[in-house]
């Protein structure tokens, strides 16, 4: 049986070539994939509602890490949005249901926090291709319970 | 020393038969990685012997066998259209760099495994008509660099070890 | 032509031959799916041009939870779902002055007159009683005005044990539209049934208004109107009794189906070590101690899940899962003190 020439026993510019291509192409795909994050930390960051105890509704864009806090008569909210995802990390409200639901990102999902009268809705976009098509297994249009 | 024809057929049945039984071990393994499409390809591995060890011919021989057998075997029609656009375009270029003779086995084999994820990819996209898929492509030619790697390696190991029995 | 090359075409042909059988198998398959369809579509037909396929959200707090309505239909419909949903707040609160429960619940057993939708429902309310032999029993006013959930003030035992005494269903005394409580000091209190009605009725006035795609969230009393604007059914998750909110046990394609969820993990509070919680035993008057982490039920009517989420609680696994087998078109699915999910009809929910 021949083993064919470049198989194994290839040349010092053989080496330097295949490691350059397998390289080059690793590199390729590395910054594509770069590009890739990049462009959709850019766009495709949704869009959170926040409904305060007041009934004043707050925009807040997720594709930047931020903290806000908001204060109403009813009580004190605190969220943070970072990785495209918002989450309640502080309240005053005795049951505190609303930080254990943890993070949301997906259209259509919502935190609420029932004693403060505060929610959390991430916004329909206008395309449908990203709504509800979450990856993280909690792509309901609703929640029993 | 050449082959005769009866050898030649029968070390393209027991290839394609290693690629099949590679292709069912590696589907019953799960890898730890939480991307949907991505596989180890430890089946082109035959393609690869059979592109090195035996001819053109009989490689393709045994990546159609690989992609028509394993489909009636164990998978979807749906998943037929898959891998034989992954299998064909990535067996294209493998011809195209062996002919090309300058760069090594490894290098054939990633550049196979991206291809094959290119190949299913636009296929994905073109089947669902969903551009959005296209952008999964560049996580998954970075780990087809790997996987690609590790099956032009081993490939590379075998070619070795049966020319080291030759001498 | 060599008999190597022979070979090798000879396998290729068996390849391209085994290809061609999947390609035959793809089309088949695709072509039995097609089939399906059209016999579907021409009932949805004749609507569909006067539906807006656009979603509106309207989202307010009443009957003390969030409430969150998703429906095609234009802005004036919603104003009037909302206009209903305040009446029935002011009209069937404990709490609330001037409603006809609290009139009711001052009388002191005279009679008194209520809304036609108030005698509707506490009708509604003893047909679950009967069927429960009194585990569902909105007479338990007595009892649940003196636990406080929200802030967590449990009630001494003494009071809580007159108190359960004034439970009864069976003297709520209905004439029309003219209520008399035999028990001057019996209390009702419609909370385990009201949010029920109030989405079977927001079901019926979406209807009348020619919506036909409607997703309506009564604190967790959900109920899927048709399908979604893109002609697949809605996708109605069930809270896993165990985990933080938002966590699923189990998903459901709902279509025309409401899907109401009770569980203790509703609301609740410990103190010293025990934790009460708001599903309360007419019996006793304390919150009951069963071997369900909480019950689902599936059904064409939500105040028909809102009382029957509370029986089964109340039951227990095995009389719940008998209760529920034998009633037509409703279906339950039960989660344990394990964690484990008994379904009445395995198809109905998927589990996660």
């Amino acid at each position: 049986m021949k083993a064919t020439d470049g198989a194994t026993t290839a040349g010092d510019g053989a080496t330097r070539r295949s490691v350059l291509l397998g390289v080059g192409v690793f590199v390729a795909a590395l910054l594509a994939q770069a590009g890739v994050m990049l462009f959709g930390a850019l766009r495709k960051g949704q869009t959170a509602l926040i409904t305060d105890g007041d009934g004043a509704v707050h925009e807040l864009p997720l594709n930047s890490a931020k903290r806000v806090e908001i204060t109403t008569a009813l009580g004190s909210n605190t969220v943070e949005v970072a990785d495209g995802q918002i989450r309640i990390v502080d309240s005053t409200c005795k049951n505190k249901d609303c930080i254990h639901q943890g993070a949301i990102s997906n259209p259509g999902q919502t935190i609420v926090c029932l004693p403060n009268r505060f929610v959390i809705r991430i916004k329909e976009s206008d395309s449908p291709e990203d709504n509800g098509n979450g990856s993280d297994g909690n792509d309901v249009d609703a929640v029993s319970g | 020393m050449p082959l005769n024809p009866t050898q030649r057929l029968a070390r393209i049945a027991l290839l394609a038969a290693l690629a099949l039984v590679l292709g069912y071990l590696e589907n019953m393994v799960p890898i730890p990685v939480p991307i949907p499409g991505v596989r180890l390809g430890l089946g082109n591995v035959c393609v690869l012997l059979a592109l090195y060890l035996l001819d053109t011919r009989s490689a393709l021989a045994v990546m159609v066998l690989k992609v028509s057998i394993s489909t009636l075997l164990f998978g979807s029609p749906m998943a037929l259209i898959y891998s034989a656009a992954g299998g064909l375009l990535s067996f294209g270029g493998m011809w195209l760099l062996k002919r090309w003779g300058k760069v090594n086995i490894v290098a054939v084999s990633i550049v196979a495994a991206v291809l094959h994820n290119v190949a299913q990819v636009l296929v994905a996209t073109a089947l669902l008509a969903t551009p959005a898929i296209l952008l999964n492509l560049p996580l998954l030619a970075v780990v087809a660099c790997a996987t690609g790697a590790l099956t032009g390696i081993v490939a590379a190991q075998v070619i070795r070890a049966l020319s080291a029995g030759r001498h | 032509m060599d008999l190597s090359r022979r070979h090798a075409l000879a396998l290729s042909v068996v390849g391209v031959l085994s290809l061609l059988g999947g390609g035959a198998l793809a089309g088949c398959s695709r072509a039995a799916d097609a089939e399906g369809e059209p016999s579907a579509d021409p009932e949805q037909e004749p609507a569909s041009p006067t539906q807006p396929a656009e979603l509106k959200v309207f989202s307010t707090f009443l009957f003390d939870t969030y409430i969150e309505i998703k429906a095609a239909c234009d802005q004036a419909l919603l104003d009037r779902l909302n206009e209903r949903l305040i009446f029935f707040e002011n009209t069937f609160s404990r709490t609330r002055e001037g409603s006809d429960i609290f009139t009711l619940n001052m009388a002191g057993g005279a009679p008194v007159e209520v809304h036609e939708e108030t005698a509707a429902l506490i009708s509604q309310s003893l047909v679950f009683s009967e069927l429960s032999g009194g585990l569902f029993d909105i007479s338990i006013g007595a009892v649940s005005s003196l636990w406080d959930f929200k802030e967590g003030i449990l009630p001494d035992a003494t009071v809580l044990a007159e108190a359960v005494t004034h439970v009864d269903y069976r003297g709520i005394e209905v004439n029309g539209t003219t209520i008399t409580l035999a028990d001057p000091a019996a209390r009702l209190d419609l909370g385990g049934i009201a949010k029920g009605y109030a989405a079977d009725e927001m079901v019926r006035l979406l209807r009348e208004g020619g919506c036909e795609s409607a997703l309506i969230n009564l604190g967790g009393n959900v109920y899927a109107l048709g399908l979604k604007p893109d002609g697949t059914p809605w996708s109605v998750g069930v809270q896993d009794p165990q985990q933080p909110r938002g966590t699923l046990k189990a998903v459901t394609a709902a279509h025309d189906l409401s899907v109401v969820t009770s569980g203790p993990y509703e609301r609740g509070f410990e103190q010293d070590g025990v934790f009460y919680h708001h599903i309360l035993d007419p019996r006793t008057g304390y919150p009951v101690q069963t071997d369900l982490a909480s019950a689902t039920i599936f059904s064409d009517l939500s105040c028909e899940g809102d009382a029957l989420t509370t029986c089964c609680f109340l039951m227990g696994q095995t009389a719940a899962l008998k209760l529920v087998r034998a009633r037509p078109g409703v279906d339950a699915l039960l989660v344990d003190l394990n964690g484990e999910v008994l379904m009445t009809d395995d198809t109905i929910a998927e589990l996660r």
